[in-house]
Parts: structure tokens; sequence; C-alpha cells
């Protein structure tokens, strides 16, 4: 079969085709989180007070939200000076961006193994409530994403150590890692005082 | 090919480029691996979907033959059963536990494998970028991958057919605590588990699908080609990708879900349960929370199944009546309107979970609203149709055997949406009757409209009509003898998922009925071996087609006969008008082709066109340049 040879044109458009289909994904992440505190809420609602469990969710989750936070201001650095093609800053902002996203897993991590110790664990046949399920639910899925992103950043990291970017797609691949990046700090912010404030909400609802 | 072409091909064909467009002839030939296995080329990836919908699509109509021979000899022998499934129909009788799996498959292949990726993956893919002027998808590479997990959860559902306790039995909708719970019954052992792996990846692919057919219509169209310059099929399939996009991302949620309860032991949709006479340990859960979420995604799925098939019936239609579509714009509306209300009606699948009465009414409401742009669809098809010069080409005999479907299905819809009919119509063959009809036939009709108007651009050859002719009459013909009678069937109480229903007087006394349906069925089936033999054969020895066989508007037939990878071998041509400028009077011929500029229209010998600045001058995309020279020239 003959193939013609073609470039695609992508300046004449607004928004680069890539990082539309970038805000589409956002946009099915955000049906799968909005499922489920959708869920979160229809079940917590319906519990009575005897079956409703009263919990704290470990302090350690402030530390995580300041650094995922943080590593959203060191990947907005590496982003800023790799567009002026000042590559050894752009490499400090994407080691430590990368860092910081393996510390805030580290610290979800540690926070199941808390919540584990202190007689919340993921499956609990003596439970009624399943807002603690829900919490190892929403935040392992969110960790996935995590762990997906991190690959992207790892991917920018690499390419740019390597100075294996062809002309013009530095900028391109910084700003999808930077938007995508973001969108899961945002995310996190949601859920964590979702996760964090919603029993009390639903306690005083009744 | 040697090894400096093939560079220079991948080096060209890197869609990333910023550098501007040039073209040149250049004439590569990939590899049989990357031509027409891993291919990123959208036509391509059209034809995989489409050979793999034909297969699943055999599998799913088979299975459904073997249940309705057991639903029209009940206790008989029938040895054939027992030479095709073995220890699933010992004595050739079908088991019990095996005849709710066929059930569930049947409808698992056929609404996901078969309407959902055997329609939007065939068509969006083979048609949006040729429609609206594109090389290629927005990222093929991804288009790719998206066939390739749909390939591999095909193969996982198939094989979840043999393993030894049989195949997922909870039903398509696979509601917990049965699905939940390997100890309730063999189906909802290995067979679910693989059921929940296969769809997981069914829904990547989906969405990979959909977030590229959305970022091509959006950024992709060819110079001239604004939204209400798209032709209706492009429409239909932007809408379902966005209702797709929306919708599947929950269903992942929901089986994710599903997920722990049945492999960890959570409680999500669980909650005192007795197996055996023995409580299991779940509590606080609630199978109710499950059906929510399934048909936040369940209800819009039957629009991603039925719109790609409305979307193709309006240009077939259109095409074969040689006149513009009737209501253009209210189409487009009322796919919008049916789009958006297809999310906020899910709970009229659910009237009979004891929901709150409140609730359903609004539920109702809403659908019963869905009635209003459904008929704006129906009579605009058959507006269009009046007074057209009308040809019979199989394609048309499709389209307009979809529409009496989507009627015949919709207005059983109308009963259906009110909760105080549902309620005791709800686990009887009408609903059945309902949505075979509407969803199941209907799409299956725009699917064959698709094939036989689309199979020249396809493979470059044409179909045969005279067996297009009789698929269509063993299909239309037995569909409506299988479906119809199901309605008096549910109206007479027959429960539908029953493996026998015999032992009861009232349901007994149809066992005739039933029996006519099962050789209906098996009459509709024969008649799909003409397609199976018609497509086939002609894709390696039917007639040449020419190059605009059916003499239609759009793009696509401006392609060379066999388009290479980027469709057109020169500049992508610019679009001057709508795609429905059929029989315009004074123009010569009875269409005109959407590259044509008003200033190259011929018309009829002695004919003075009136106002020829009536013509849209072609609205060039965010490029100021561009806009300058077209005043300039104009």
């Amino acid at each position: 079969m003959s193939a013609y040879s073609y470039e695609m044109d992508y300046r004449n458009y607004i928004i680069h085709p890539l990082k539309f289909a970038l805000w589409l994904f956002i946009l099915t992440v955000v049906m799968i989180f909005g499922g489920f505190t959708s869920a979160y809420i229809v079940q917590a609602d319906a519990l009575q007070e005897s079956q409703r469990l009263i919990y704290d969710l470990p302090p350690l989750l402030w530390r995580n939200l300041a650094v995922i936070l943080v590593s959203s201001v060191t990947l907005q650095f590496a982003i800023y000076f790799g567009k002026r093609n000042n590559r050894d800053f752009s490499l400090l902002g994407l080691f430590m961006t990368f860092g910081l996203g393996l510390l805030f897993l580290y610290g979800q991590w540690d926070a199941f193994g808390q919540l584990t110790e202190s007689g919340l664990p993921f499956v609990d046949p003596d439970r009624t409530d399943n807002s603690i399920a829900f919490f190892y639910v929403i935040t392992g899925l969110h960790g996935m994403h995590i762990v997906a992103a991190l690959l992207v950043v790892l991917f920018v990291l690499i390419k740019t150590l390597t100075n294996s970017f062809k002309p013009g797609k530095l900028a391109l691949n910084l700003e999808l890692a930077g938007t995508f990046w973001h969108f899961l700090g945002l995310l996190w912010i949601y859920l964590f005082l979702f996760l964090k404030f919603m029993p009390d909400a639903l306690k005083e609802s009744i | 090919m040697s090894d400096v072409t093939q560079n220079q091909h991948h080096t060209l064909h890197d869609e990333l480029h910023d550098h501007a467009a040039h073209h040149h002839d250049h004439h590569g030939h990939g590899n049989f691996w990357t031509t027409y296995v891993f291919s990123t080329d959208h036509k391509v990836i059209a034809k995989q979907f489409l050979i793999t919908g034909i297969i699943m699509a055999i599998i799913g109509i088979g299975m459904s033959t073997l249940f309705r021979l057991q639903l029209a000899f009940p206790g008989q022998s029938i040895p054939l059963l027992e030479t095709l499934l073995g220890k699933w129909a010992p004595d050739g009788q079908l088991d019990p536990n095996f005849y709710l799996a066929l059930v569930t498959m049947h409808g698992t292949f056929m609404v996901f494998f078969v309407l959902t990726a055997g329609l939007s993956g065939t068509f969006s893919n083979f048609l949006i970028p040729l429609q609206v002027g594109a090389r290629d998808m927005a990222s093929g590479f991804i288009n790719m991958l998206s066939y390739w997990f749909f390939f591999t959860s095909s193969v996982i559902m198939v094989i979840s057919l043999f393993v030894e306790s049989g195949p997922a039995a909870a039903g398509w909708t696979i509601y917990p605590p049965l699905s939940a719970l390997p100890q309730a019954i063999p189906g909802s052992g290995t067979g679910m588990t693989l059921w929940l792996i296969s769809m997981t990846l069914f829904i990547a692919s989906s969405l990979m699908g959909g977030i590229n057919y959305i970022t091509t219509v959006m950024n992709l169209r060819t110079k001239g080609m604004s939204f209400d310059r798209l032709p209706l099929t492009v429409w239909a399939f932007f809408l379902t990708a966005i209702i797709g996009v929306l919708s599947f991302p929950v269903l992942f949620s929901a089986a994710l879900l599903l997920m722990f309860d049945r492999l960890l032991g959570t409680s999500f949709y669980l909650s005192d349960i007795f197996i055996g006479g023995e409580m299991l340990h779940y509590q606080g859960g609630s199978p109710i929370l499950y059906q929510h979420l399934f048909w936040f995604l369940g209800h819009p799925e039957v629009y991603i199944v039925l719109l790609p098939a409305l979307g193709i019936s309006s240009e077939v239609i259109s095409v074969n009546s040689r006149k513009p579509i009737f209501g253009y714009k209210a189409m487009i509306a009322s796919m919008i309107g049916i789009a958006f209300l297809s999310f906020i009606v899910w709970a009229h699948h659910m009237f009979v979970t004891g929901m709150n009465p409140f609730l359903g009414t609004v539920f109702m409401l809403f659908t019963l609203v869905i009635a209003v742009p459904s008929a704006i669809k129906a009579f605009n098809y058959i507006t269009t149709l009046w007074k057209g010069n009308i040809r019979f080409t199989p394609a048309m005999m499709f389209a307009i055997g979809l529409v009496s479907f989507f009627i015949t299905g919709g207005i059983t819809g109308i009963l259906l949406g009110n909760a105080a009919i549902d309620i005791p119509l709800h686990d009887t063959y009408f609903v059945t009757a309902h949505f075979h009809l509407v969803m199941g036939s209907a799409s299956a009709f725009g699917l064959f409209a698709g094939v036989y108007h689309w199979f020249p651009k396809m493979f470059g050859r044409m179909m045969n009509p005279r067996l297009g002719y009789i698929h269509f009459w063993f299909t239309f013909l037995s569909l409506y003898l299988v479906f119809f009678p199901m309605h008096f069937m549910g109206l007479g109480g027959v429960a539908r998922h029953y493996y026998q229903y015999t032992a009861f007087d009232f349901m007994g006394v149809y066992g005739d009925l039933s029996k006519f349906i099962t050789y209906s069925a098996i009459f509709g089936f024969v008649g799909q071996l003409f397609f199976l033999a018609n497509f086939f054969w002609n894709i390696f020895f039917g007639k040449e087609a020419p190059q605009n066989p059916w003499k239609a508007n759009t793009l696509e037939w401006t392609t060379p006969l066999r388009p290479g990878h980027g469709n057109w071998p020169g500049e992508i041509p610019t679009v001057y008008r709508w795609p429905y400028d059929y029989s315009k009077p004074g123009v010569k011929d009875d269409f005109l082709p959407q590259h044509i500029p008003a200033e190259e229209v011929e018309y009829e010998e002695g004919f003075q066109p009136e106002m020829p600045e009536i013509e849209k001058a072609p609205r060039p995309q965010e490029n100021p340049a561009a806009e300058e020279t077209e005043d300039k020239e104009g």
C-alpha cells in the first residue's frame, strides 16, 4: 500500500491537538473520581448514626499535600527555564519534581500503613462504614495516576539530559507534563479535602 | 523496501513535526507488519475494527441461536448442542448455568464488541479524517493502541468462553451480588474475573479512540470545513465520542469497586448475604450503588450504539434520495439534545429497585423528553425521502430499514419510560423486544448501511447488490419476526432471563410462539451468510469501483480509489459548501461536491445563477494570512 508523504501542520490551531487530547484525558480522570466521590456520598449518607465510623485521617497527609504543591512549583520552574533554553536549571527543576513525586507516593503509602496499624485496614468484615475503604481506593488510584505522571516527567528528564528532543518539541513536552502534573495536584487538593471533611459534613447533615 | 527509504518513511510520518506542511508524491511500501498489523493509518485501523467486529458478531449471534434452541425446545434433547458445547449440554440439553452464560456473553459481545467497537471503531476511524479533510487522526499511535487494546480485550473475552467454570453469567449488566460472589454460581468464578479484565481494556480502548475522534474533529478540519458544513456522520461520531469519554470512566469506577469486592473482600456492593444458609461477612454495601454507576454508563451507551448508526443513515438517505437532508440544523440540535439527555435518564433502568417514586418521576420526565429529538430525527428522515429521486441501493435499503426499526422500537420506549408501565413489564420479553428493535436492530442496520455504502472506499471494489438485497430481506424480515412477537409474550407476562418457562401455565401457552421466534432467528442467521460471502469475496474479487460510485458530495470521494496513508496525494481540498447540495436547481449534475467553489459550478445551458455570491466563501481557520489572500482573490 502506498503512502503519501506529509507532515502534520499544527501551527494554525489555537491549541495543539495533543494538548487538547490531554485535556480530554483529564476529563475522563475527572469522571472516574467524580464517580467515586459520588458513590462515597451516596453510601455514607445512607448510614445510620450507629453504623458510622468515627476516625481521624493521619496528619501525615497534610505533609503530603504540601509536598505535591511544592512539586508543582518546581515543575513550573523547570518549564520556565526549559523554554528559555536554560538546560541546567530546567534539569534541576525536573529532578526536584521527580524526587518530590516519589516522596509524595512514599508519604501516601506511609499513610496507608498508619491507618492500617490504627485499626482501619482496607478490608475489615466488621465494618459497616465504607468511607475508609473508599479512602484507600481513591488515594490508591490517584497514586497510580501520579506514577503515570512521574513516568512522563522521567521521560522529559531523560530526553533533556540526553539532548534528544527535536527542535520545538521540548516546550510542548514540558507543557504537556506540566498540565498533567498540575491537574493531579489540584485533583489531590479536592480529594484530600473531600476525604478529610466529608465525614463531618455528612454527620452534621443528619 | 530498503532501510533507507523505510527510515525516510518513518521520519516523514513523524506526526509531531512542527515544520511547515509540504507534499510530494512519495510511495513508501511498508512491510506486512507495519502496513496491515501495527498500522497507524486510520483506514487500516478502521478495517481491523470492522473485521474483528464481524468475527465477534458471528460468535455473538451464534450464541443467541443456541439459547433460542433451548427456549424453543425446553426439555428436549438436541444432539447438535452436545456436539457443539460438550459438557455444557449433557445429553443434548443445555446446562442452565451455561444458558445464563450464553445470554450474558451474547449481550456483552453485541453491545460492546460489535455495536460499540465494531460500529464507532470502524466508521469513526474511517470517516472522520476522510470527511473532515485530515491526513490522519490527531495521534495515529494512540489510535493504533486503541485497536490493540480492543483486540486484546476481545481475545480475553473469547478465552473466557473456554474456562472450566464457564464464562460470566450474571447478565451483560453484571449486577452484584451475583457477579461479586464467586461461590454464587459457576459463572461468577474465573469467567467473571476475565470479563472484568477484558472490559477494563475495552474501556481504555474506547477512551483512546474517543479522545482521538474529538481532537481530530475539533482541530484537524480542512480549510472551509466549519461545524455547519460537517456531514451529519461526523457530527454523530463526534457526539458519540463525547458521550463515551464522559461515561466509560464511570464504568471503570464501578468495575474497580466490583473487582475489590470479588478479589479482596471489601463490601462496596454487598451486604447481609446468605449463601446455603450461611451468612457472609459482607456488610454496609449496596448493590443499588453498582446499578447507579453502571447505568450512568449504560444509558449513554445506548446512544453510543445508536447515534453513529443514525449519522450513517442521514448521509446514506440524503445521497440516495438525491435531496438535501431535511432539517440539517434540526438534526444536529436533536443529536446534541439526545446526547445531553442521555446522561440524566439512567435511573429509568432502575424503576424496579424500590426507588423513591418522586425520584422516579424526574427520571421518567427526562426519558419522555428524549422522544422529542428522536421524533424530529424520524420525521427528518421521512421528509428527506419525500419526493426524493430515490435509488434503492442496498445501503439505502438498510438505512430505510433503520428508520423503520427506530420508530417501531422507539414507540415502545415511550411506554417503558413510564414507571407505572415499566414496573410490571420490566422483567418480561416486552423489554427484550423494545431494546433489540431500537438499539440492536436499528444500530445493526446502520452498520450494514455503512458497510454497503463505504465498501468501495474501503477496498476499492464494489459489493454485489443482488446479494445485498437478499441479505436485506432475510435480515429485515427475520428481525421483525423475531422481535415483534416478543411484545405479546411480554404483555402476557413471560419473564425474560428464564432458562425454561414451560412450568408456568400462563407462560407455557407461548411455547409455539417461542418456536416460531427460534425458527425466524435461524432464518435470519442464515441470511447473514450472504453478507459474509459478499463481503469477504468482494474484498479480493469484486468489480473495480468507480471513484465516486454513489455520486456523493463528501470529501472522502475526492481521494484516489485506494488512498494511501495521508489520504490525498496533493493538497487537501478546500471546502466551499455544506455536504448536502443534491439536485440543486440549475446545476448540471444532481450533486455538487463540497470542494467545488462557486465559480467552478457547471450550470445547465441557459440557466442564469441569480445570486452567485450567496455561496459562502471558505472560512479559513485562525489563519489571518490565508484570509487576506482569499479576499484578494475574491
